[in-house]
């Protein structure tokens, strides 16, 4: 019963979903404001263009990103046993956007540089955050990985302003605050396609997952003891959340308090068993994505970068939420 | 299995946590058959939580073994421990609303593989145990809304739910109130009937008194004595672990501690 309820509701957000891409691949400003007409689609060049080289990709990395930030957020919060953290710990958010600047400061904003030192800064975050976790002795395994995250965010953080100095002012830094506010506006074909592959992967080892990251949240000497292999399934898991978010956020730049929120509304919908909760976090993530891009794209001519919505619309959300819950 | 066969052991077991920690335990000897319930008593700091870890496989002794079936423990795999022994600890903070009936099909996990989830007939399972320990009209409510009594009875309800052969309990009665506690009791003493093996911790001589078949008493790492209840469970024992005078009585043929 309970089971058949959660199903209609993963399918209602299926359908909400399905909805938001049309919406997304049809809306916009050209050739004026409102619907692209598959007539204009066949006659206009430019239109097929847009449609094609700019639209489309744009839609597929928002939807990655969605479901990347979603259910990378509720597996933190589960792993860390804390509804207040997201991907960002562990030095990945960091370490992206000190990679990301390196490639802008010193690699003229080559776009292949850009993403794979993104990419590789924010694995090495959660690496120097895991290696580092086992050097302290103080505290427990999940505490240690807090301390040494917000360390190793505090040293590339260190890093990114460092870069910001050095950088030029009229081009560098401008891109370097660009990359940091988080926009889908500049995503074409390029380094798309191993996005793709990365985050389909890693989204796909999670979700095969859901039932079993509710174990992560016990206690792990209670979970030892019911048969589960903490430490390997943690750094699996975490890998591909972290791998997930990496690499869609490599082409973005940061998108603030998607990973934070969305986990929230969808525990509130679906209870906290992430069996259906992390289903609902990578549909509610997209469908938050697609549309806060749609707002960046439609409401004014000039775009105004997604990060910037989501920061608005998670901290509207957030404080609905909490005030929600007294009741 | 034969009621009389050794189904856990501890043999010749020293542990420390550090080598410049003076806390360490030395000798450790306990064997246990099936049906039997063994209670570890001590004051608060004496070892008992380190030896359950030890018999579960979460820390390894510095010399001695456990031995689960004769064989060493070592030789299972985590999950197949997980389908042997239970765990049942004093408490565990959880920050998420999982309800009670979620909560307790987790207990499921040494029987599922690793990408499997719980079946129809895991949650049925896990109703039931819910049942057993008294909780049958909470099974929808969260577990963050428990009591600690009642969380107490939840965590016993997730270690019957795992059906195990072994049920290690770690302080696990510290909460609950007189007639949970009588419940809980009442629950132990028919596992152990049914011929589950129980190794349970405890700083009250009261539950040791009402449970054990065999005591194990101990005082700073080290066991003072273990063996039947009658022989160990004495004044002197028990002053001594204690450091504090104290009277046993009896009672309808009951044994009651008093201090003094």
């Amino acid at each position: 019963m309970i089971q058949r309820n959660q199903r209609i509701k993963l399918i209602a957000l299926t359908g909400i979903l399905i909805l938001c891409l049309f919406l997304s691949i049809f809306a916009g400003r050209y050739p004026e404001l409102g619907f692209l007409s598959p007539a204009t689609l066949k006659e206009d060049t430019t239109a097929r263009n847009i449609f094609f080289n700019l639209r489309i990709p744009r839609i597929i990395l928002g939807l990655l990103l969605g479901m990347a930030l979603g259910s990378s957020g509720l597996f933190f919060q589960t792993v860390f046993n804390n509804p207040l953290v997201d991907s960002g710990m562990l030095g990945v958010t960091q370490g992206a956007s000190f990679g990301a600047a390196i490639g802008i400061v010193f690699f003229h904003s080559n776009p292949w540089i850009v993403q794979l030192l993104a990419i590789g800064l924010g694995m090495s975050g959660l690496f120097l955050s895991v290696v580092s976790a086992r050097k302290i002795h103080y505290g427990g395994w999940i505490l240690r990985l807090i301390l040494s995250g917000s360390v190793i965010s505090a040293l590339f953080g260190a890093g990114l302003s460092l870069l910001k100095v050095l950088a030029d002012s009229r081009n560098q830094l401008h891109a370097i605050e660009f990359w940091l506010m988080g926009s889908l506006g500049f995503t074409i074909w390029q380094g798309l396609p191993l996005v793709i592959v990365i985050t389909c992967v890693c989204l796909f080892i999670l979700w095969k997952y859901r039932w079993r990251i509710n174990l992560l949240a016990l206690d792990s000497e209670v979970a030892s003891s019911l048969g589960v292999r903490i430490r390997m399934e943690q750094m699996l898991l975490m890998t591909a959340a972290v791998f997930a978010v990496s690499a869609a956020t490599s082409l973005s730049g940061i998108i603030g308090w998607v990973g934070l929120i969305v986990p929230h509304l969808s525990r509130r919908l679906f209870g906290s068993d992430t069996q259906y909760s992390l289903p609902g976090s990578m549909l509610i993530g997209a469908i938050l994505i697609l549309a806060c891009d749609n707002g960046a794209r439609i409401l004014s001519p000039s775009e105004i970068p997604l990060g910037i919505i989501t920061s608005f619309v998670g901290v509207i959300i957030f404080i609905l939420l909490m005030g929600g819950k007294k009741k | 299995m034969s009621p009389k066969e050794t189904v856990l052991e501890l043999r010749d077991i020293q542990f420390s946590y550090d080598k410049s920690d003076s806390f360490s335990l030395s000798s450790i000897n306990i064997k246990m058959h099936s049906g039997q319930i063994v209670v570890i008593l001590g004051p608060n700091g004496s070892g008992k939580t380190t030896i359950l870890k030890i018999a579960n496989g979460r820390l390894q002794p510095d010399s001695g073994g456990v031995y689960l079936e004769g064989k060493p423990l070592q030789s299972f795999s985590r999950r197949e421990i997980g389908q042997r022994i239970g765990f049942v600890p004093q408490a565990e903070k959880i920050s998420f609303e999982y309800t009670n009936l979620e909560y307790v099909t987790m207990g499921r996990t040494p029987w599922l593989n690793p990408l499997e989830r719980p079946s129809e007939k895991d949650i049925e399972i896990s109703r039931e145990a819910i049942r057993e320990v008294g909780m049958g009209k909470f099974m929808d409510l969260p577990v963050t809304k428990l009591s600690g009594g009642q969380s107490q009875l939840i965590l016993l309800a997730r270690a019957l739910a795992q059906e195990t052969e072994i049920l290690l309990l770690d302080e696990a009665t510290s909460q609950l109130d007189l007639a949970n506690k009588r419940h809980f009791l009442d629950i132990v003493r028919n596992l152990a009937a049914a011929g589950k093996t129980i190794f349970l911790s405890t700083h009250e001589p009261d539950v040791a008194a009402a449970l054990a078949d065999k005591a194990v008493l101990m005082k700073n790492g080290q066991v003072l004595i273990a063996g039947p209840m009658e022989s160990v469970f004495t004044k002197e024992n028990l002053q001594h672990i204690y450091d504090t005078p104290i009277e046993i009585m009896q009672l309808d043929g009951r044994k009651v501690v008093l201090w003094t």
